[in-house]
């Protein structure tokens, strides 16, 4: 939405989405954005904080981008009508987050992404942007290494159509439903990245998975950052702050790698409370909590009963963010003319090898408007390409197959075999042989997928036939993710190796570019990572 | 856990009306509406179809009715109905909009209630700070519309609101919390164009069944359009039936410390407004006669008035401390 509001300015814009906008997953990000708006901060530190948070991997050109222009994003959102959380002499508040030296998360109590969708959401109904609401994109038509549109159903009446354009943005956010008990909405199955990737553009840096410290054990369902920004514990079944032993300086706020890892480490240890750790808000006091933290409360009564203010939330880490994406420049542009992406379904790479908290939204928002001002720039100095015959036809002959009833696999079925697979297989901590295994497994389930069956025969609404669409699309990206943890003999950020425990700049200081070959398996090649300030350390918290 | 799930079907291709299907359940005890519905998609009939994907209570995609109230069925515990001592969950789809197919609706309607309150923020352009800073707006000044920002747009209240179902000029509660938002908010500079306008989208149409109140993230819209219908008043807007109708009922309390009934239709349109009161005098005047309709002349005060004067006097110390 925030390249659809740049774009619109500059060239006719529509957005298409295979859920009404403000269904989309950035509402649930909670904890808050970053940007050195202090005047006791500099862009610089936050530059620093998120190259080492990368653990090196992040480009460091395009850090450089995020960081420096994140205080302009900031009051340009507040501008469009955010109200972020303030001080006492009404400026824009900020709280601490993991791996930060300085606190720079900007927020609006603990529903940060939801505000900030309901805004962006409002400013394309303020300049009226068309919206495409449930239209599912079943293909992106790109011939001759330029992009002419996409073609997909509109789910209501279930027609296809042919969309052509001069440039195409994708902004379809995270793979997180690969795993089980994913963080992630339903919806976030890596549309885009699959689509982009099926039709030619490389994907970057897939095996670099984001595991969230603090998950509910019940549904995977996130508890924010923001928590333990605002003070709380990480305690295990001995009641003994173990962070201490981890990351001696930062303690509950090291990066989400390290706290995952050492939660990892105290459950496999015997150290753990049914299979989580507790996440202790007590002392904050319950007026604290219910000004800052209100959402994370009911979220904790409602799906794990308990009352934070009273007891610890048993949590665990869970699949979250996917750091990788779709290789694209500083403002977007993928190798192919004309397609762009932005945010989560992006690599420029500023989160390399592991994310801070409070930089998704950032990314979303300085690389939406990076991206949107790219493409429409460059769709008015182009004409429309010619949009080809045949895909149309060709998309709507694919959904018949998939609904003939000849099909003997289930949907269901599948997609669950693949949540354990790869929650098994490419979990905290990776082994060869696991891998191996597990991608094995993944390849399978794919040869199977192409005899997937839907029993919902009709055309409208068929959120069967949706959900099969978006498991074609996820089994892809699993083998993706599979062949590159697989491949990436080294620990780093996001990727620990039992194998492989330490971090090997000699030879994978480097991007691990996906392309999907002739066979329909993922060639690998791999790209130099941009280092202009910062010479590669050794990362403690 | 066992329980019996009810559901409303239709799909438009096959089915003429909508029918009901039982799906019989065994799910874990922290099951919510919503697993039990997945669980049939997944493992009993793939064709239910309804709309989800959160799972958390923020995505506002997954409403729907449920033995009678609309809810947010991700964040409703099927326990919690089989404690109400009901055989079967009935789940049907949301009220007052289109049916698309089984539970999934037509919220087009919504939103353009949505888009008709001008639902962003409207500053004035001499105002905007600079690039590099931003408004000052102090704690304070969020609070009014903290609940407001809550609002995920489920339309759960939307669907359960008695004025929404019969009126389609009516905006809706959430349409007017959505509005409320930034009636209240320090940096918008239309202020009094905005309550203007709300009088026209149906401000003083809500007849006050509070069922908006029971709102699954708190936004409880009827305290908004109470804030808003007080700050219309307060900014002068009066010129309409429900200003009126709010004044010439307070004054006429004031007088006597009880309802005179008789004399609040005519104060409301005014003792000199003919073409008003004309067509409703038949009425008045059957009422009367039944003895539904005691004469205004006999209305006389109640006992202890003086604690009336009271109360009013103390509710215009607060309003005026308001403003």
């Amino acid at each position: 939405m925030r390249a659809g509001v740049e774009a619109c300015r500059l060239a006719d814009t529509a957005i298409i989405s295979k859920v009404h906008p403000m269904r989309s997953h950035s509402g649930a990000a909670q904890g808050g954005i970053n940007a050195a708006v202090s005047k006791d901060d500099s862009w610089e530190n936050h530059w620093f904080d998120t190259v080492k948070g990368s653990d090196y991997l992040g480009d460091q050109d395009a850090c450089q981008v995020l960081t420096k222009e994140a205080p302009e994003v900031i009051y340009e959102l507040e501008h469009m009508g955010a109200l972020f959380s303030r001080t006492a002499d009404g400026r824009i508040a900020t709280r601490p987050f993991g791996g930060a030296g300085f606190p720079r998360t900007c927020f609006v109590a603990d529903i940060t992404g939801h505000v900030l969708l309901q805004t962006l959401y409002e400013q394309l109904v303020k300049h009226d942007v068309k919206v495409y609401e449930e239209f599912f994109v079943t293909d992106l038509v790109i011939v001759d290494n330029i992009c002419r549109g996409v073609v997909g159903f509109d789910l209501t009446s279930g027609e296809f159509a042919g969309i052509g354009a001069k440039a195409v943005i994708i902004a379809t956010g995270g793979a997180g439903r690969v795993f089980y008990k994913s963080t992630n909405a339903l919806i976030s199955t890596g549309d885009g990245m699959a689509l982009a990737y099926r039709a030619g553009a490389p994907l970057e840096d897939m095996e670099f998975v984001q595991f969230h410290p603090t998950t509910l054990a019940s549904n995977g369902v996130l508890i924010t950052e923001g928590a333990r920004g605002e003070g709380a514990y990480l305690l295990n079944a001995a009641g003994e702050r173990f962070m201490s032993r981890y990351a001696p300086n930062k303690l509950e706020l090291a990066s989400r790698d390290v706290v995952a890892r050492a939660e990892a480490d105290e459950i496999a240890a015997g150290r753990g409370v049914n299979g989580c750790v507790l996440l202790d808000l007590r002392h904050l006091g319950e007026a604290r909590i219910n000004e800052r933290l209100p959402q994370i409360r009911e979220l904790a009564i409602d799906f794990a009963g308990i009352d934070p203010v009273h007891a610890p939330i048993p949590t665990k880490p869970g699949a979250h963010y996917t750091m990788g994406g779709v290789r694209c420049d500083l403002d977007g542009l993928t190798p192919v003319q004309g397609l762009y992406a932005a945010g989560e379904a992006a690599c420029v790479s500023v989160h390399g090898a592991n994310r801070l908290g409070g930089n998704s939204l950032l990314e979303t928002v300085v690389f939406g408007r990076r991206a949107g001002r790219a493409a429409g720039a460059w769709a008015r100095n182009v004409s429309m390409p010619a949009f080809p015959n045949g895909y149309v036809r060709r998309a709507e002959a694919q959904r018949e197959r998939m609904l003939d009833g000849s099909g003997t696999e289930r949907v269901s079925v599948l997609r669950n075999e693949m949540q354990e697979v790869m929650n098994s297989a490419f979990q905290i901590y990776r082994t060869e042989k696991d891998m191996a295994a597990g991608l094995k497994k993944i390849q399978a389930l794919r040869q199977r997928y192409t005899r997937v069956r839907v029993d919902d025969k009709s055309r409208i609404f068929n959120t069967a036939l949706q959900e099969a669409y978006e498991l074609g699309f996820m089994l892809d990206l699993a083998e993706v993710i599979g062949t590159g943890a697989l491949n990436r003999k080294e620990s780093r950020g996001g990727h620990a190796r039992r194998d492989y425990p330490t971090r090997d700049d000699s030879n994978w200081l480097k991007h691990s570019l996906y392309y999907m070959s002739a066979d329909g398996h993922p060639r690998i090649e791999y790209a130099p990572v941009t280092i202009t300030k910062f010479q590669p350390a050794e990362r403690t918290y | 856990m066992k329980s019996v799930l009810s559901v409303q079907r239709f799909i438009p291709e096959i089915d003429e009306a909508p029918h009901f299907e039982s799906y019989e359940l065994d799910l874990p005890d922290e099951a919510t509406i919503l697993d039990g519905l997945t669980y049939i998609k997944e493992n009993i009939d793939d064709s239910l179809t309804f709309r989800r994907s959160c799972r958390s209570a923020i995505c506002g995609s997954c409403s729907m009715v449920v033995n009678g109230y609309s809810k947010l069925t991700c964040k409703s515990p099927i326990a919690v109905e089989l404690r109400r001592g009901r055989d079967e969950i009935v789940i049907t789809p949301m009220r007052t909009m289109r049916v698309i197919k089984d539970l999934v609706v037509d919220m087009a309607p919504y939103w353009q209630h949505f888009r008709d309150v001008e639902p962003y923020l409207q500053p004035d352009p001499n105002k905007v700070p600079g690039k590099m800073e931003e408004y000052v707006v102090l704690p304070e000044q969020l609070a009014p519309s903290r609940r407001d920002l809550n609002c995920i747009q489920c339309a759960v209240c939307y669907s359960d609101c008695g004025v929404t179902e019969v009126s389609a000029e009516f905006a809706g509660p959430p349409a007017l919390a959505k509005a409320h938002r930034f009636v209240t908010d320090p940096r918008d500079s239309k202020r009094r164009q905005r309550l203007e306008k709300l009088v026209d989208l149906g401000l003083w149409d809500c007849a006050h069944a509070y069922n908006c109140m029971e709102c699954p993230k708190h936004v409880n819209p009827a305290d908004a359009i109470a804030d808003l219908r007080r700050m219309s008043i307060a900014e002068g807007i009066t010129d309409n039936l429900g200003a009126r109708h709010s004044q010439a009922f307070t004054e006429n309390v004031e007088r006597s410390g009880r309802l005179n009934e008789s004399a609040l239709v005519p104060e409301t349109l005014g003792y000199t407004n003919i073409s008003a009161l004309l067509p409703i005098a038949p009425q008045g005047a059957m009422m009367a006669l039944k003895g539904k309709m005691p004469l205004p002349i006999f209305h006389r005060k109640v006992d202890n008035y003086d604690e009336v004067k009271k109360i009013y006097a103390a509710f215009a110390k607060t309003s005026e401390d308001k403003e």
